[in-house]
C-alpha cells in the first residue's frame, strides 16, 4: 500500500472513530427514551395491578433498554468503505471512496487520484464536520418521558399499597427460609459429627473388647455396647423426624408465599414473625408477637415464652422444651429426649411428648389461619404442626380439671456420667417412665395464667396491641 | 505521462473555455457540454430556435482547437452525395476518369444545420460517418480524419415538412443539448459584441493531437463501484418492462434507453470530472450528464404526452428515485 493511501486510511479511521462516538451518544439517548417510556408503562400498570419491587423493575427496564440500544449501535458502526462514503458527503465528491476502492491499483491515474483525495481531505476540518449535535427534539422527548415516569411512579394507589405489603411478606418468608436452611445444614453437620462420634466410639469399643478377659466381662461389655447403639440410633431417628418436620414447615412457607402473592393471607403490620434457632445448652428465647417459631434447638433447653396467637417450635432434641404461651394456638413439635412441657392457655393447646419424657396437653394439628390486614390486630397465618411422636394426653372431657405438668429437671440431676468408659450406672431420662404433675381445677389454672399474663402486662413486656388482645382473650374466657 | 502534463492539459482546457467565451455570450453550460462531447469523442444534437449562435459556436470551437470546420445546410432536396461526396468525371492526361470529390463531411467539425429538414435517405448518409468515422462510396471506404465530430441542429418549431430523426439515428448522438434564449443582459452583450467595435477574436489554444491525448487520459479515470452502480441503475430504470425499472418509467416511458446510453453516461461523466479538475467520477457528474445523455433516448407514452410530461421531468424523477442516500 502506498504512503498516501496509508494516510488516507488514517483519515478514514479518524472519521470512523467520530462516527462511533456520535452513534454511541445517539443510541444512549434513544435507550434513555425507550427505558423511560417502558418505566412509565410499568408504573401505569402498577397503579391498577400490584407489582412487587416496582422501583427495581423500572431501573432494570431502563438499564436493559440502554444496553440493547448500545449493543445495536455497535453493530451499526460502518466499515471503512461506508465510512469513506460518509466522509465524501462533506464535499469531497467521492474522492475518498474512489481512493479506498482503488487502493491496491498502481497506475498513474489511481496514484494521482489518491494524492488529490489526500490533499482535499486534509483540508477538511473533521472535528467540525462530524461534531455531535444534540438532537433537540429527542432531548425534549426524553425530558417528557422522564417526567411521565417520575410522576407515575409517585402516584399513590391501592394496588401499590398491596404490593408493598406483599413485598414485606416475601421478605419475611425469605428470612425464615434462610433460617430453615441454616438449621438443615446444622442438622446435617451434626449428623456427620455424630456419625464420626459413633465410629470413634465403635473403635473405642473395639479396643475395650480386646481387653476383655472372661465371659462375664464380655457379657457386660456386650450389654453396654447394645445400649449405646440403641441410644445413637434413637437419636438419629429423632433427627430424621425433625428434618421431616422442617421440610413440612418449608412447604407451609411456600404455600404461604403463594397465598401472599395471590393477595390472600395478608399479615398485619404488627405481626411479628420470629424464628429462633438455638443450639447448645440452656438457650432460651422470649418474644412477643403473633408468630413465633423456634427451630432446630438441639442439645439444650429451649424456652420460649410468647404472648401471641400462634407459636410453634420445632426440632428440639436432647433437652427440655418448655414453652409457655398465651395465645390461641400453640404447638410443640419434635422434641425428643427429655421433657417437653408446655403450659398453654388458649383455645387450642398442643404438646408433643418425647420418648419417655413427660408432657401434657393435646391438640396436635396443622393449622393455618387466615390473616387480616388490619394494622394492629396482630393476627396472622402461621403453621402449627402436631408432633408425631409422644403420647397424647387429652384434657378431661368436662374441662373442669386440667393436668398441669411439672419439670422433671435436666441432665444435671442424673446420676452417673454419660459417655464414660467402664461400668457406670447411668439413668437417662429417655428410659424413664416418670410422670409428674397433678390435676387442678380449670378456674384455678386459668386464674394463675391470667395473673401471670397481667403481671407481664403491668411490667409492659408486651406491645399495646398484644395487651389488648390478651385482656380481651381472658375476658372472653371468663364469660 | 506525468503530473506536469496533466497540469498543462488542465490549463489548456480552461483556456479553451475562456477563448470561446470571447465569441459566445452566456451559454456556459452549452460550451461545457460541447467540450465534454468533444473530449468524449461523441456527436451532439443541438436544439434551439434560430439565431442563438449555433453556427458561431461551432466555428469558434474549430478556430480555438485548430480544427477543420464545414457546414451542411440540410434541405428537403439535399442528396446523400451532397453530404458524403461524389465521383466526378475529370479530364486529365490520358483521358477521362472518375475522381472522388470529397463532400463537406470530410472535416473535423461538421455542422449539420436543420438536419430534420433533409430526407431520411440523406440523414442516413450521416449515420456511417457518425458511428464508424468512415464514408463508403461505391466500393471504396474513406476514413475520416480524427478528431471527427458532428454537431447537428434542429428547430423545435416549424415542424411542417420535416423528417423527425428516427430512434436509431438519435441513439448515435452522444448528447442532445438544448440552447435556451439568452437573458436580457446577455442579449445586450451580444448586440454590443457584434455591433460595436472590434473585439478580441478567439485564439488557437489546442491542437488535434492535444484532443487525442486528452481523450486517452480521460478514459483512464477511475470510477468507484457505487458511482458505477448508480449510473447503471439510472439506465436500467428507464426500462418499464424490467425489474429494475423505476416507477416513473413504468408510468410514462414506452421504450427505454439502449446500452449505448450507459457507455455515453460514463464517458461524459469522466470528461466532466476531468474538466472540473478531478481525477474521479462523482455522483454529481452522473446526475449532470444524465439529462443531455438520456433526453433524446426516451420514448414517452401517450400518458406522458397528454399530461405534458417532458423527458426532463421523467429524468428528474428517475434521479430522485435512484438517488443514493
Amino acid at each position: 500500500m502506498s504512503l498516501e493511501m496509508k494516510e488516507l486510511i488514517k483519515i478514514i479511521d479518524t472519521i470512523r472513530r467520530r462516527l462511533w462516538r456520535n452513534a454511541f451518544f445517539t443510541n444512549l439517548l434513544k435507550g434513555m427514551i425507550a427505558g423511560s417510556f417502558a418505566g412509565f408503562f410499568l408504573n401505569c400498570v402498577a397503579l391498577f395491578y400490584p407489582i412487587l419491587w416496582q422501583g427495581k423493575k423500572v431501573i432494570f427496564l431502563f438499564l436493559c433498554s440502554e444496553i440493547v440500544c448500545l449493543v445495536y449501535g455497535i453493530f451499526q458502526l460502518p466499515n471503512r468503505k461506508k465510512t469513506a462514503q460518509i466522509g465524501d458527503s462533506s464535499g469531497l465528491k467521492e474522492r475518498l471512496t474512489t481512493a479506498y476502492e482503488n487502493r491496491e491499483k498502481d497506475d498513474f491515474f489511481s496514484h494521482l487520484q489518491r494524492l488529490d483525495a489526500l490533499e482535499k481531505s486534509q483540508q477538511v476540518d473533521w472535528k467540525k464536520e462530524l461534531c455531535f449535535s444534540y438532537p433537540k427534539k429527542q432531548i425534549y422527548i426524553l425530558v417528557v418521558a422522564c417526567l411521565l415516569c417520575g410522576i407515575s411512579y409517585g402516584l399513590p394507589s391501592k394496588a401499590k399499597e398491596q404490593a408493598i405489603e406483599q413485598q414485606e411478606v416475601v421478605k419475611e418468608v425469605t428470612k425464615i427460609k434462610q433460617e430453615i436452611q441454616k438449621v438443615k445444614e446444622q442438622l446435617q453437620k451434626q449428623k456427620d459429627e455424630e456419625l464420626e462420634k459413633v465410629v470413634e466410639e465403635l473403635i473405642q469399643t473395639q479396643k475395650e473388647l480386646k481387653e476383655v478377659k472372661n465371659k462375664k466381662e464380655l457379657e457386660k461389655e456386650k450389654q453396654r455396647l447394645l445400649k449405646k447403639l440403641e441410644q445413637k440410633s434413637g437419636l438419629l431417628k429423632e433427627k430424621e423426624e425433625a428434618k421431616q418436620q422442617i421440610k413440612q414447615l418449608e412447604e407451609g412457607l411456600k404455600s404461604k408465599e403463594e397465598t401472599s402473592e395471590n393477595g390472600e393471607g395478608e399479615t398485619a403490620d404488627s405481626a411479628n414473625q420470629n424464628g429462633d434457632r438455638t443450639t447448645g445448652e440452656g438457650s432460651g428465647t422470649s418474644s412477643t408477637g403473633s408468630q413465633n417459631g423456634n427451630i432446630g434447638t438441639t442439645n439444650g433447653n429451649s424456652h420460649s415464652s410468647s404472648s401471641g396467637n400462634q407459636n410453634s417450635s420445632i426440632g428440639s432434641t436432647d433437652g427440655n422444651n418448655q414453652n409457655s404461651n398465651s395465645g390461641s394456638q400453640n404447638s410443640n413439635t419434635g422434641s425428643t429426649k427429655g421433657n417437653n412441657q408446655s403450659s398453654n392457655t388458649g383455645s387450642q393447646n398442643g404438646a408433643n411428648q418425647s420418648n419417655g419424657g413427660s408432657g401434657s396437653g393435646s391438640g396436635q394439628g396443622q393449622g393455618q389461619g387466615q390473616g387480616s390486614s388490619n394494622k394492629g390486630s396482630g393476627s396472622g397465618s402461621g403453621w402449627n404442626y402436631g408432633g408425631k411422636y409422644g403420647e397424647e394426653e387429652e384434657a378431661k372431657q368436662d374441662g373442669s380439671m386440667i393436668w398441669v405438668p411439672k419439670s422433671v429437671g435436666d441432665d444435671k440431676e442424673l446420676t452417673g456420667k454419660a459417655n464414660e468408659n467402664g461400668s457406670s450406672n447411668k439413668e437417662s431420662v429417655l428410659q424413664s417412665e416418670i410422670q409428674t404433675g397433678s390435676h387442678k381445677e380449670y378456674e384455678e389454672v386459668l386464674g394463675e395464667y391470667q395473673d401471670e399474663a397481667y403481671k407481664k402486662i403491668d411490667k409492659k413486656q408486651y406491645s399495646s396491641q398484644a395487651n389488648q388482645l390478651i385482656k380481651k382473650y381472658f375476658e372472653q374466657l371468663n364469660e | 505521462m506525468n503530473e506536469q502534463m496533466i497540469k498543462e492539459v488542465k490549463e489548456k482546457l480552461e483556456m479553451v473555455q475562456k477563448e470561446i467565451k470571447k465569441a459566445i455570450v452566456g451559454q456556459t453550460e452549452v460550451i461545457e457540454q460541447v467540450l465534454i462531447a468533444m473530449l468524449a469523442d461523441g456527436n451532439v444534437l443541438l436544439e434551439s430556435v434560430p439565431g442563438l449562435g449555433k453556427t458561431q459556436l461551432v466555428k469558434t470551437f474549430s478556430k480555438v482547437m485548430n480544427m477543420e470546420f464545414s457546414r451542411i445546410q440540410f434541405t428537403p432536396d439535399l442528396m446523400p452525395g451532397d453530404v458524403t461526396g461524389t465521383n466526378l468525371i475529370v479530364q486529365e492526361e490520358g483521358g477521362y476518369h472518375f475522381k472522388f470529390q470529397k463532400g463537406p463531411i470530410f472535416a473535423n467539425l461538421v455542422l449539420a444545420d436543420e438536419i430534420n429538414r433533409a430526407t431520411p435517405k440523406t440523414q442516413s448518409a450521416l449515420l456511417e460517418a457518425m458511428q464508424e468515422k468512415t464514408v463508403t462510396t461505391g466500393t471504396t471506404t474513406y476514413k475520416l480524419e480524427e478528431p471527427f465530430m458532428v454537431l447537428a441542429t434542429q428547430n423545435p418549431i416549424e415542424n411542417e415538412g420535416t423528417y423527425p430523426l428516427p430512434e436509431a439515428q438519435l441513439d448515435r448522438f452522444l448528447m442532445k443539448i438544448l440552447i435556451s434564449f439568452p437573458t436580457k443582459e446577455q442579449l445586450r452583450q451580444i448586440v454590443e459584441l457584434t455591433m460595436g467595435q472590434a473585439v478580441d477574436t478567439p485564439q488557437m489554444v489546442m491542437t488535434k493531437e492535444d484532443i487525442k491525448e486528452i481523450r486517452d487520459m480521460m478514459l483512464q479515470l477511475p470510477v468507484a463501484d457505487s458511482v458505477m452502480e448508480y449510473a447503471m441503475s439510472i439506465v436500467a430504470g428507464t426500462h418499464p418492462e424490467i425489474e429494475d425499472g423505476a416507477e416513473v418509467a413504468k408510468k410514462y416511458i414506452l421504450c427505454g434507453s439502449s446500452p449505448r446510453s450507459a457507455q455515453a453516461l460514463i464517458k461524459t461523466a469522466k470528461a466532466r470530472a476531468f474538466l472540473k479538475g478531478r481525477y474521479n467520477v462523482a455522483f454529481e457528474d452522473i446526475e449532470a450528464m444524465a439529462y443531455p445523455v438520456l433526453r433524446h433516448r426516451l420514448l414517452l407514452n401517450f400518458e406522458a404526452i397528454s399530461e405534458g410530461i417532458t423527458p426532463e421531468i421523467v429524468i428528474q424523477r428517475l434521479l430522485e428515485e435512484k438517488r443514493v442516500v
